[in-house]
């Protein structure tokens, strides 16, 4: 475990360093630089453990009460800490070029503090084998996350999203607080994890009641709808290296956290499979639905990791249900697939959230509406991230096509299985991972549109101009990982197979024999898209050929030989959403504002769309202006007059009297 | 009955070179129908034969990703047709379990771009038809993988291959299922292939189209490599239908050859029957055509329990 | 209404003008809004240049239940106030009037360009015929569809601004006048031996309207009656040129919803329709059949004969062609409920012709207001209530029917005699107005003549110039998909409107 610790010794000192030079433009590379260094040892550190399979464990007594110094590192968590220090060493390097602006602003040493404080939080999550550690260890992330959301806190709307992060995240926590001291009642008051798992011989009750908990606790950070609210808040908010660090590594501690407890309790797994498939699903298509309508280009990537938490789920969701039907296959496929998808989502979001920061800093808003024809001026950017929404759509020959078809099959497999019990579910999973793939190529779609192509539709794009270099070198290592997954599936699933070990119950040997068979499908996988790159290979360059032979000619595009087309005549980012939505315009939140042209000649009239999150307008805002009307009658009693105040105190005082004297 | 590479390899180049001659009977049908004599049946060819020798000629507003568009459309089918078993009991070149799943996602990786290429024009014609193409696809994939599911469900086999090549009896279906079956795959080949009652090929109408205005600033051989994909596509969705008409009908033996051509013709046919006598849906009325073709899947699922 | 504000005279009439009272523009204006409020409909309005300084405003108004047209006139100088929030059905006729000759209508709400002239000291970019100020719906979610003037089908040129959300269009504007080539300026002084020509190209598929209108005003002028003979021959030739219209627009309304057997049917049909007029004529348009005074074929009775077999076969085809329409539901579900404009909508603009019938208005020429062998021979007059596409199709189908009938009846009573008389000189000082039933509702001519006895100024109101304002107002709220279908309903015409 020494590495660990050196990691966690270089990001405390990265940050307070940083605080230290924070007025020189050298912090950058002390904050940032510490990160990436100590994000690198802990990469080749954990994948080291993950290949060699090397089970780490140490405790160290700690005087708090039931708290120990205690970690544990088996497959699952070097998984989770490989995926934690691969994004974050990415992200680091970018970030070092990205905050260059704001060098030497007192804010920016903060967001290093906060930058380390959020990996080192995310790794000791990961690692705690202790109840109370963990717990700790889950606020040092959460704070960290705060501070760095509210980063530009001169704006009060990121201050409000700071608030709805900060109250959600909280909210889960109080539950995870419930959870552990449920868990810690049956093991005798102790928090080691390795006492949990006393907890499996508890009744049906206690286990749902567990598992509720952890499904509210850590579905609050991982954007489980309806549990997803700050989500979409929080990542527009947020510095663009920072919503990539948080949306493609942060929200999947959540799924570590559910993970965690699945290995710690003997669920009857049919229900929790049942449970988890219905959850991914909502989770899956309202996300990417959500993602559609937005016109915030941050928070529909947003939405869209809420999608992907959904896909990653319903991985989870079809894994319980193969060991609930005693098939190892659908099991492992399952589980396989949910792990990967996990380490997938991490590369392709990371990648979409920092290329699109790059567009943002260029253009100093989020909004899609005011985009168009940014690939033109920023090719390198754009390309980076076509290929990231290609992946996202879950397209061959990318990383994310590998997750979904392991789930597919794990699907298609229970489909082909005798017995009722899968069959329907494994159906309703391929549907809705189809209707989930399909939305989510129509999202990307638009969003690739209205941003990077067409004509500008304002006219500050025009004098746009790429960055340098350097600033694409992270993310275009982040393109070759995902491109290597898509093409050599084989290798990445042997890599990830030990994380599914605690998962399965399986040893190593029998998961490696299971997912024998499943080594030439992969190939497969290998083979065709080969040949699909040849084809296209080649009719590339039978272009390119005939292109040195013919005419060639420029032009503007058709527009019926009108003589003074604009950038209006182009679809919007809301047209393009409107026919998704038919008739559910309103259960889906959005609010028209039309001033439809009426009488014969109208003048003046003007179109808005807005849309918010239904589950805030309709479920939240109501519950907490009820909340707020309950508790109105004790700001009755907070009036501001002193004399009443003193009658306050004097009552009491007359009361414990009276209290004490009935004790004696 | 097994064959080799060579007999997939030869229905591969086959398919390669006939697909472009369904277009062809199709107008032909309709033209009959309509009392005209109609054009050559060989006219898909002469086209593309034309479309080819052009020069090109390019947007200023567009990017690569105008021709990266048709090229990795038609990369995507050539590639998704090794993936089909193209004659019954003949294997297809590439095989594994999933491999339909393969398919349907390189087939959505040449709309995606084939959607980029659009949009890339920046043009309102073709945003209309890219949503249009978004839209009306998204709902038609559900119900393309439920008929893949019932497939996979009545064989219990995993690869298209092992559901219709090395199983002897692929579906056993009754004849009622078999049928539902059929209508929604055939549906859906209506929608996906852009023909009436969803999308009219012949219109003119830039405001109604939905294929069609998606290439509108396409020429020469780029546009020829978009109208070959268009028949290539048609030609995979037929044989998928064709495989599961034929795998209800008995094994015929040498005669198997001619009842896969017959069966091919009657499909083509049906196309241009369909088109000749009914008119086209309301835009607003395309989804609830793909939901009722998921629903008659969805039957066909429940039903071959 | 005050007998003393006003001239009341018929369809195919003229009068000197100086029995028109010279109104002063308070009243005139007071006048017109009376009148359209009495039932009546604004016909004409136009400008005429009376001396270097001033301008001579014209209503005409035609009162349709009383067969009646009234005539008003007023002097105006730089600007007047505009009728058109108080009558919007005269707001393009103000916009025209501004254009042609430099009258402001004050508080016009939209007086934007009509035809884009290139008026001598009017700055404008050359060519920039369509660039002018389009209604915008404002907001960035909304976008523009603008189409035209450059069509894919073979068509003629004009733009349409949609403004969309998504497939949603909230409103449409059209802006034409490519076509622009000046008519009525080219009639001044006139009649000269082009007058003819130009009147049978005004809107090319309508020749024997414009031309029947302009002979009836040129025989007005002139006091000479065209035979009975020649009357029916012209009936016989307006009938034909509908039913090839109305047969064409079924198959194209079907080709649009992509109904193959319909659409190629009629296509042939109307053909046949087309070889009817050219046996008469040599010209499948019907160019060089008519002539002031008469018209310039007899038809004997080989002739006859062939005209009524062929008259019964093209009955039979169309029949069962368009049958097939009906009896298909994929057919009737496009076309019900589509492009709506409902009565008030359209008297309120006062729109013509079939697509007001469709909209449940009683109004036809042929009906209201007969002139030569309509006032003989009736025919029923088709009425609908829906106002959809399939109303306007529908409409078309009835007077398909009507038309038929009336054309084999004519054929077999045909009058005998004569079928031209010379055309004497035209009456000096006079005005005369004809109105015609052409196929796409009612053709309006005015000429007046000067102290010559030549034409000084030439008024054409084509069908068109009243109903594109319908198609506009049918699209709001419709999918941007059924814009084709509704266009093709109404089927107006771009060079009649551009003259």
């Amino acid at each position: 475990m020494l590495p660990f610790f050196i990691v966690l010794l270089i990001l405390l000192a990265g940050s307070i360093l940083a605080m230290l030079f924070v007025r020189r433009t050298m912090a950058l590379w002390l904050g940032f630089g510490a990160a990436a260094l100590a994000s690198l040892i802990g990469l080749v550190w954990s994948l080291h453990g993950l290949i060699g399979r090397v089970h780490h464990a140490v405790a160290y007594a700690w005087s708090l009460p039931y708290a120990s110094f205690s970690f544990m590192v088996d497959g699952l968590a070097a998984f989770f800490l490989m995926v934690i220090f691969l994004v974050s060493f990415l992200v680091a390097i970018h970030a070092i070029i990205y905050f260059r602006p704001y060098a030497g602003q007192i804010r920016c040493g903060l967001l290093m503090f906060s930058f380390n404080a959020l990996i080192a939080g995310m790794a000791l999550v990961v690692t705690a084998a202790n109840g109370i550690l963990f717990l700790m260890a889950w606020e040092i992330m959460s704070f960290a996350a705060y501070f760095l959301i509210v980063f530009d806190d001169k704006k009060a709307e990121i201050r409000r999203s700071g608030y709805i992060y900060l109250i959600a995240t909280h909210i889960g926590t109080a539950f995870l607080f419930a959870l552990f001291w449920l868990l810690a009642l049956k093991s005798n008051g102790s928090m080691a994890f390795a006492g949990f798992s006393a907890f499996r011989t508890a009744g049906l009750a206690m286990q749902v009641v567990a598992a509720s908990l952890a499904v509210l606790g850590f579905g609050a950070k991982a954007g489980i709808v309806p549990l997803h609210v700050w989500l979409p808040e929080a990542h527009p908010a947020a510095p663009s290296p920072v919503s990539a660090l948080m949306s493609a590594v942060m929200i999947k501690t959540g799924i570590y956290g559910i993970l965690r407890i699945y290995t710690l309790l003997a669920l009857p797994v049919h229900w929790w499979a049942y449970g988890l498939i219905a959850l991914g699903v909502v989770t899956g298509l309202l996300g990417i639905f959500f993602s559609m309508m937005q016109r915030d280009l941050k928070r529909s990537l947003a939405y869209s990791s809420i999608e992907n938490i959904g896909i990653i789920l319903i991985g989870i969701g079809i894994g319980s249900l193969g060991l609930a039907l005693r098939n190892s296959t659908i099991a492992l496929l399952g589980f396989a697939g949910a792990l990967l998808h996990i380490l997938n989502h991490a590369l392709f979001k990371a990648l979409l959230f920092m290329s699109a920061g790059m567009v943002v800093q260029k253009l100093h808003h989020h909004d899609m509406e005011k985009m168009g024809g940014l690939q033109k001026r920023l090719p390198r950017t754009g390309t980076l991230f076509i290929i990231a929404a290609t992946a996202v759509c879950g397209l061959p020959p990318l990383n994310g096509f590998v997750s979904e078809f392991l789930i597919y099959l794990a699907a298609f497999s229970g489909v082909a299985s005798p017995g009722p019990a899968g069959i329907a579910s494994s159906l309703i999973v391929i549907i809705s991972l189809s209707l989930i793939g399909a939305l989510a190529l129509a999202t990307f779609a638009k969003i690739i549109s209205i941003v990077f192509l067409g004509a500008p539709r304002s006219p500050e794009i025009e004098s746009v101009r790429e960055s340098t270099w350097a600033i694409h070198l992270p993310l275009m290592a982040i393109a070759l990982l995902m491109f290597a997954i898509g093409l050599f599936p084989d290798w990445i699933l042997r890599l990830i197979l030990p994380a599914t070990v605690p998962l399965t119950g399986m040893t190593d040997l029998e998961t490696a024999t299971l997912l024998a068979p499943f080594s030439p499908v992969l190939r497969g996988i290998t083979v065709t898209t080969m040949l699909f790159g040849f084809i296209f290979v080649c009719l590339y360059h039978l272009r390119k050929n005939m292109l040195k032979k013919r005419a060639y000619q420029e032009t503007e595009t058709w527009g019926c030989g009108y003589l003074a087309p604009t950038p209006r005549m182009q679809y919007t980012s809301a047209s393009f959403a409107d026919s998704f939505m038919g008739s559910v315009k309103k259960a889906a939140g959005l609010d028209e504002e039309v001033d439809r042209p009426t009488g014969l000649f109208p003048k003046g009239q003007s179109f808005r769309a807005m849309v918010q999150d239904t589950f805030i307008t309709r479920l939240y805002a109501p519950f907490f202006e009820f909340s707020a009307r309950l508790l109105g009658f004790a700001q009755k009693l907070q009036h501001g007059r002193l004399p009443l105040y003193i009658l306050y105190i004097t009552v009491m005082l007359l009361l414990l009297l009276v209290w004490y004297g009935g004790l004696r | 009955m097994k064959i080799g590479i060579p007999a997939s390899l030869i229905l591969y180049l086959f398919s390669l070179m006939a697909a472009p001659l369904v277009p062809g009977i199709i107008n032909r049908v309709k033209a009959r129908f309509g009392g005209r004599r109609g054009q050559p049946l060989l006219q898909p060819y002469y086209d593309l034969a034309r479309l080819i020798r052009k020069g090109f000629v390019y947007s200023r507003t567009t990017t690569a990703l105008i021709y990266w568009g048709p090229l990795l459309q038609l990369a995507a089918l050539g590639t998704a047709l090794t993936l089909l078993p193209l004659f019954p009991g003949v294997p297809p070149l590439l095989s594994m379990p999933g491999d339909y799943i393969l398919l349907f996602y390189l087939l959505a990786l040449g709309r995606l771009f084939t959607i980029l290429a659009a949009m890339d024009t920046g043009s309102a014609f073709e945003g209309m038809g890219a949503n249009r193409e978004a839209l009306f696809s998204a709902l038609a994939e559900p119900a393309l993988f439920i008929i893949l599911a019932t497939l996979v469900h009545r064989s219990g086999f995993l690869s298209l291959s092992q559901i219709f090549v090395e199983s002897s009896a692929p579906l056993a279906l009754p004849g009622a299922e078999v049928m539902i079956l059929m209508a929604a795959l055939y549906l859906i080949l209506l929608s996906e292939n852009a023909r009436i009652p969803v999308d009219d090929p012949n219109t003119h109408l830039e405001l109604t189209m939905i294929h069609e205005v998606m290439v509108l600033d396409h020429a020469g051989p780029d546009l020829a490599v978009i109208q070959y994909g268009v028949s290539l596509k048609l030609w995979l969705f037929m044989i998928l239908l064709c495989q599961i008409v034929l795998s209800v009908l008995p094994n015929l033996g040498v005669l198997m050859p001619l009842l896969w051509l017959a069966a091919l013709l009657i499909i083509t046919i049906s196309i241009g029957i369909v088109e000749s006598t009914m008119a086209r849906l309301q835009m607003r009325r395309v989804p609830q055509l793909l939901v009722a073709a998921s629903a008659l899947a969805l039957v066909a699922y429940i039903v071959s329990r | 209404m005050k007998s003393s504000d006003h001239l009341l005279t018929h369809n195919g009439f003229a009068f000197p003008f100086n029995k028109c009272p010279i109104l002063p523009l308070p009243r005139f204006q007071e006048g017109v809004l009376q009148q359209v409020h009495d039932g009546g409909r604004v016909s004409a309005l136009f400008a005429m240049p009376q001396s270097t300084a001033s301008h001579l405003l014209v209503a005409v108004i035609s009162h349709d239940l009383e067969g009646l047209l009234a005539v008003l006139a007023t002097e105006a100088a730089q600007h007047f106030p505009s009728l058109t929030p108080a009558c919007p059905q005269v707001h393009l006729f103000e916009r025209e009037i501004f254009e042609q000759m430099g009258i402001k209508p004050r508080n016009h709400p939209w007086l934007k360009p009509v035809r884009f002239p290139q008026t001598p000291g009017v700055k404008r970019k050359k060519n920039a015929v369509g660039v002018m100020d389009f209604y915008r719906l404002e907001g960035e979610q909304i976008h523009e569809v603008a189409v035209g003037p450059v069509h894919a089908g073979v068509i003629e040129p004009g733009h349409f601004r949609f403004q969309c959300q998504g497939e949603l269009v909230h409103h449409l504007e059209i802006s034409l006048g490519y076509q622009h080539r000046g008519i009525e300026e080219h009639l001044s002084g006139g009649p000269w031996p082009a007058t003819l020509y130009q009147m049978e190209a005004a809107a090319g598929d309508t020749s024997i309207g414009h031309t029947l209108a302009y002979c009836q005003n040129m025989e007005a002028l002139s006091g000479v009656r065209a035979p009975a003979r020649a009357q029916a021959i012209r009936g016989l030739a307006l009938e034909l040129e509908r039913l090839a219209n109305h047969i064409g627009d079924l198959g194209a309304l079907a080709g649009d919803v992509g109904f193959l057997p319909t659409a190629t049917y009629c296509g042939a049909i109307r053909g046949d329709l087309l070889n009817m007029t050219a046996v008469v004529c040599g010209s499948r348009l019907g160019r060089g059949l008519l002539l002031p005074g008469g018209v310039a074929f007899d038809l004997d009775d080989r002739l006859i004969k062939t005209l009524l077999s062929r008259l019964k076969k093209a009955q039979q085809d169309v029949t069962s062609a368009v049958a097939l329409l009906w009896d298909s539901s994929s057919v009737l579900s496009r076309f019900e409920g589509t492009g709506r404009i409902t009565q008030a909508q359209a008297e309120e603009i006062g729109m013509v012709g079939p697509a007001v019938r469709a909209s449940g208005v009683e109004q036809d020429v042929r009906h209201d207001h007969p002139t030569g062998i309509y006032q003989l021979f009736q025919v029923p007059m088709a009425v609908l209530t829906q106002g959809d596409v399939h109303s306007r199709a529908m409409v078309r189908w009835l007077e398909i029917q009507r038309s038929l009938a009336f054309c084999q009846d004519l054929l077999a009573h045909l009058p005998e005699g004569e079928v031209l008389m010379p055309l004497k000189n035209l009456a000096s000082w006079h005005m005369a107005i004809s109105l015609v039933e052409g196929w796409r509702g009612e053709i309006c001519h005015v000429a007046c003549s000067d102290a010559k006895g030549k034409v000084s100024r030439y008024k054409i109101v084509d069908p068109s110039f009243h109903n594109w304002f319908g198609l506009a107002l049918a699209l709001r709220g419709q999918a941007i998909s059924d814009f084709p279908l509704c266009n093709k309903s109404f089927n107006l015409s771009y060079c009649g409107f551009d003259l």
